[in-house]
């Protein structure tokens, strides 16, 4: 195992490195969201960059805590923690790398997969208009459809998002969501 | 009636929305899980004012950042002051934003899109 002290020197200056795994509550996102946050504001010098990061954590964490279901702790499945869900964020010169990990009801995952497929499929300009014609007419709900959170992660990660979707069992499919931002210049 | 007035916290805008002047200023982060409850009361507040509003109304929306379940209530909070101008007070919108942030940017000029009304667009710079 590598000392810490390797490691810690291991991690280039500017850099961040953070992964979850666990029951997240609202407390636990705002801890993380300054945490990252007060990262931020220390390492990345062009705002529009910072507050794409941001944003970003806030909507999938934030996302993570209303849907956080699956196994229960009594029936738990093989090779998964129940109720659990995994969070990461690892930042480097090229850009930032965001990932989370949750349990899908089976009967939410085709609706989540066809706004994703959708999402995927359009340009930078088309997502845009996309946003403004779900939030004129309020065209999803708060919970379920999740449409305008997705939409709008898209559009600060300039549409560089990808997802797996893996069965579990006949109730819930995990959800692998991978989310980059690339590093600009300074504003 | 009486202004309304709410402080700034982590995760929720400042608020003074003053009847007597007619301007209605907010200000901050908007990131609340809970925006509709935190919106309850304002839009209730914005009901009462558009019965009887200032002859003019201006509003002055500032936020640092707000996420995307906020950004539904702050459209109708605009659509709720939009109604002024039926009861007779003209109405108009400063947008300011952070100089550089380009997503408040695009952010007002989406609302201003969505509502058909202009916005006033301020960048102000901000000292880090």
């Amino acid at each position: 195992m590598t000392s810490l002290p390797l490691q810690a020197r291991q991690l280039k200056p500017g850099s961040i490195s953070l992964s979850f795994k666990g029951f997240v509550n609202i407390e636990f996102v705002d801890s993380i969201v300054n945490l990252v946050a007060h990262r931020l504001e220390q390492t990345e010098k062009n705002i529009n960059t910072r507050k794409k990061v941001f944003g970003i954590l806030i909507e999938v964490l934030q996302n993570l805590c209303k849907h956080i279901d699956g196994p229960a702790e009594e029936a738990p499945v093989e090779g998964y923690d129940a109720r659990s869900t995994l969070f990461q964020i690892e930042a480097d010169d090229n850009g930032y790398e965001i990932r989370t990990g949750n349990f899908v009801e089976n009967e939410r995952v085709a609706e989540l997969k066809t706004m994703l497929d959708t999402i995927t499929s359009m340009s930078l300009d088309e997502l845009k208009k996309f946003y403004t014609e779900v939030l004129r007419n309020k065209t999803f709900t708060d919970k379920g459809g999740a449409g305008l959170g997705l939409i709008d992660i898209a559009r600060k990660a300039d549409n560089n998002i990808s997802y797996i979707f893996e069965p579990v069992d006949s109730s819930y499919t995990f959800f692998d969501f991978a989310i980059s931002v690339k590093k600009t210049g300074t504003a | 009636m009486k202004p309304l007035r709410i402080e700034a916290k982590p995760k929720t805008p400042a608020i003074f929305f003053d009847n007597f002047s007619g301007v209605m200023e907010i200000k901050g982060m908007s990131c609340s899980e809970n925006s509709v409850e935190f919106y309850k009361p304002v839009l209730a507040w914005i009901e009462s004012y558009t019965q009887e509003p200032y002859p003019q109304t201006e509003l002055v929306f500032f936020f640092k950042y707000f996420n995307t379940s906020s950004a539904k209530c702050i459209l109708d909070l605009l659509e709720g002051f939009a109604a002024v101008q039926e009861a007779g007070s003209s109405l108009s919108i400063r947008w300011q934003y952070e100089d550089n942030d380009e997503q408040m940017q695009e952010a007002g000029e989406q609302f201003a899109d969505i509502l058909g009304i202009p916005f006033q667009m301020e960048a102000i710079a901000v000292a880090e």
